[in-house]
C-alpha cells in the first residue's frame, strides 16, 4: 500500500512537471522607447488560387498625410521579405498613413486570374490611416481584395 | 716495450682525436621541406584547379633577405588525381594536367614554374571527393577527402519590380540564404554600383564592401545575417574618395554576392578570427595527410540589380557623413 502511494505520488510529480517548451519562446514584451508608441504590422499574404510562393511582399511604406501617400513621398520604408509576416515599428504619437503592396510572379495568365491587374508583376495595394498613442501598441493586419 | 706501445697508443689516440670527423649540424635541411597543396573544389565549375609547391624556411626578416626564386618550387615528379565516390560506392578518377606555364604574379616569387594544374571534373554538392598527389621518387602520397558543399540560394534580397531596400543609420537589412552544409563559412559582399561623371560623360563604377563572415553550424534550412545600416554607410565612406571637381555620382543599386566555404575553410577562417584565443595553434592546420595546405570546397552565388529606396539615396546625398562623396538626390541629374 505504501509502495503504491509512493508510485502514485511520483507519477503525479512527473505529470505536473514543468514544460520546458513554454520557456523557449522567451519574453516577447516589446520595450517601447519613451514618448513613442508601437505598431505591430501583420503583413499577411492573401489566399488566392495561385501558388503561395508566387505571391510576394513588395513594399510597406509610411507617409504623414494622404497627399504625401498619393505622391509616394514616404518618410519610412520597411525592408519587407517573403519570409517575415510581422513588422514592429515605433512612431511618435500622431496620425499616419501606410501602403502595403504585393505582387504575383506566376507565368501565363495565372496572376490575371488571381486578380492582379495586368497579370504578372501586377500590384495590389492596401492602404489606410492609423493613429499611434504614446506607450501603446497598435495592431494592423492587411486585407487585400 | 710496454712503454713504447703505450706511447704509440697515446700518439695514435691524439692523431685520431685531432682528425676526427667535422660534421656541421645543418638545421635547415633541404630535404626537410614539405609539399604545400591547395585545392578548392567548386560545384559551379566543371574544371577544378590544384596548386602544388613546397614549404621553405626563412632565416631572417623576409624584407632583408634575398629569396631564391625557386624556393617554392617543388622539383620532384608527381602525379595528382581526384577521386569521386558515387552513392553506389563506385569511384571515378580524374587526373590533373598542367594548365599552362604563363608567368604568374605571385608576389615575392615571380617564377615561371609556379603553375597550376587542372582537371575536368564536375563536382556535385554533398558528394565525397578524394585528392591524391603521389611523389614516387620521395616516396610520398599526399591524401585528403572531403564532402563538397551544396550550392546556396539567396532568398533575401530577391529583386522584384517595385521592391527596394532601405539602408539608414538606424535601419539595416536581413539577408537570408539556404544552408549549404551543416558547418560552413559564408561571407556576403555588397557591390555598390554608381555612375560618375558630368552631363556629357559618365563612367559606371563599383566598390565592393566585405561584410563580416558568418559561421553556420546548424540544421536550420535558412541562415540569416543582419547587415547593419550604420556599418554599411561607414564602410561606403571609408571605401570611396570624393569625386574630382565638377564630377557627381548617381547611385544605380547594388549586387549581393555570397561566398560559401566548406567545413575545412570554416576551421581556417575561425582560427583567423580568433587570433588572440587559444585557437591560434591552427596556423598550420591542414586536412591533407603528408602535406600542408588545404583541400576543401567553395562556391558562390549572387543576386544582382537590387535597388535602393529613394530614402537611402537622398540620405547618402545630404547626410553630414556622406555628402562629400557627391551623390545626386533622386530629383537631381548630372549638370554640365
Amino acid at each position: 500500500m505504501k509502495q503504491l502511494l509512493i508510485i502514485l505520488l511520483a507519477i503525479a510529480v512527473l505529470l505536473s512537471g514543468c514544460n520546458p517548451i513554454d520557456d523557449i519562446g522567451g519574453n516577447d514584451t516589446i520595450i517601447i522607447p519613451p514618448d513613442n508608441g508601437s505598431l505591430e504590422f501583420r503583413f499577411i499574404l492573401p489566399e488566392y488560387k495561385i501558388p503561395k510562393e508566387d505571391i510576394h511582399r513588395i513594399s510597406l511604406s509610411f507617409a504623414y498625410s494622404a497627399d504625401s501617400m498619393y505622391k509616394s513621398q514616404f518618410f519610412r520604408k520597411v525592408n519587407v521579405s517573403d519570409f517575415q509576416d510581422v513588422y514592429t515599428l515605433f512612431f511618435l504619437p500622431d496620425d499616419y498613413y501606410y501602403v502595403a503592396v504585393i505582387t504575383c510572379s506566376c507565368e501565363g495568365d495565372t496572376c490575371l486570374n488571381g486578380g492582379f491587374p495586368g497579370g504578372r508583376f501586377g500590384m495590389k495595394h492596401n492602404f489606410n490611416r492609423f493613429s499611434i498613442e504614446k506607450q501603446k501598441t497598435l495592431v494592423i493586419e492587411t486585407h487585400f481584395q | 716495450m710496454n712503454r713504447s706501445v703505450s706511447i704509440l697508443c697515446w700518439f695514435g689516440f691524439i692523431v685520431l682525436a685531432c682528425n676526427s670527423c667535422n660534421s656541421d649540424l645543418d638545421l635547415i635541411d633541404e630535404s626537410s621541406y614539405r609539399p604545400v597543396v591547395y585545392c578548392l573544389l567548386n560545384p559551379k565549375d566543371s574544371v577544378q584547379y590544384l596548386r602544388v609547391s613546397r614549404s621553405f624556411v626563412m632565416h631572417v626578416n623576409p624584407e632583408g633577405q634575398e629569396i631564391s626564386p625557386d624556393s617554392l618550387q617543388l622539383k620532384a615528379d608527381f602525379y595528382a588525381y581526384l577521386e569521386s565516390v558515387n552513392i553506389d560506392g563506385s569511384r571515378h578518377i580524374y587526373y590533373f594536367e598542367l594548365t599552362d606555364i604563363t608567368r604568374r604574379d605571385s608576389g615575392m616569387f615571380p617564377q615561371d614554374g609556379l603553375v597550376v594544374f587542372r582537371t575536368h571534373c564536375p563536382v556535385e554538392g554533398g558528394k565525397e571527393y578524394g585528392l591524391y598527389v603521389n611523389f614516387p621518387s620521395l616516396p610520398l602520397l599526399v591524401a585528403g577527402t572531403i564532402t563538397a558543399v551544396n550550392p546556396v540560394d539567396i532568398l533575401d534580397p530577391n529583386p522584384l519590380p517595385g521592391r527596394e531596400i532601405t539602408f539608414l543609420e538606424d535601419q539595416g537589412y536581413t539577408v537570408r540564404w539556404t544552408r549549404s552544409v551543416k558547418f560552413a563559412v559564408y561571407q556576403p559582399v555588397i557591390r555598390f554600383i554608381y555612375l560618375e561623371g558630368d552631363i556629357l560623360f559618365q563612367v559606371r563604377k563599383q566598390v565592393e564592401i566585405l561584410q563580416p563572415m558568418v559561421f553556420g553550424d546548424t540544421e536550420i534550412a535558412i541562415i540569416t545575417s543582419y547587415l547593419n545600416g550604420s556599418g554599411f554607410i561607414d564602410d561606403l565612406v571609408k571605401n570611396l574618395t570624393p569625386p574630382d571637381s565638377g564630377q557627381r555620382r548617381k547611385i544605380i543599386g547594388f549586387d549581393l554576392l555570397l561566398n560559401c566555404g566548406g567545413p575545412e575553410l570554416a576551421v581556417i577562417a575561425r582560427a583567423g578570427t580568433n587570433a588572440v584565443a587559444s585557437f591560434t595553434g591552427l596556423d598550420e592546420y591542414s586536412n591533407l595527410d603528408g602535406a600542408v595546405g588545404l583541400f576543401s570546397s567553395a562556391t558562390y552565388t549572387g543576386v544582382y540589380n537590387n535597388r535602393f529606396s529613394d530614402i537611402t539615396i537622398n540620405y547618402l546625398a545630404v547626410s553630414q557623413k556622406s555628402r562629400h562623396l557627391g551623390f545626386l538626390r533622386t530629383d537631381e541629374d548630372f549638370k554640365p
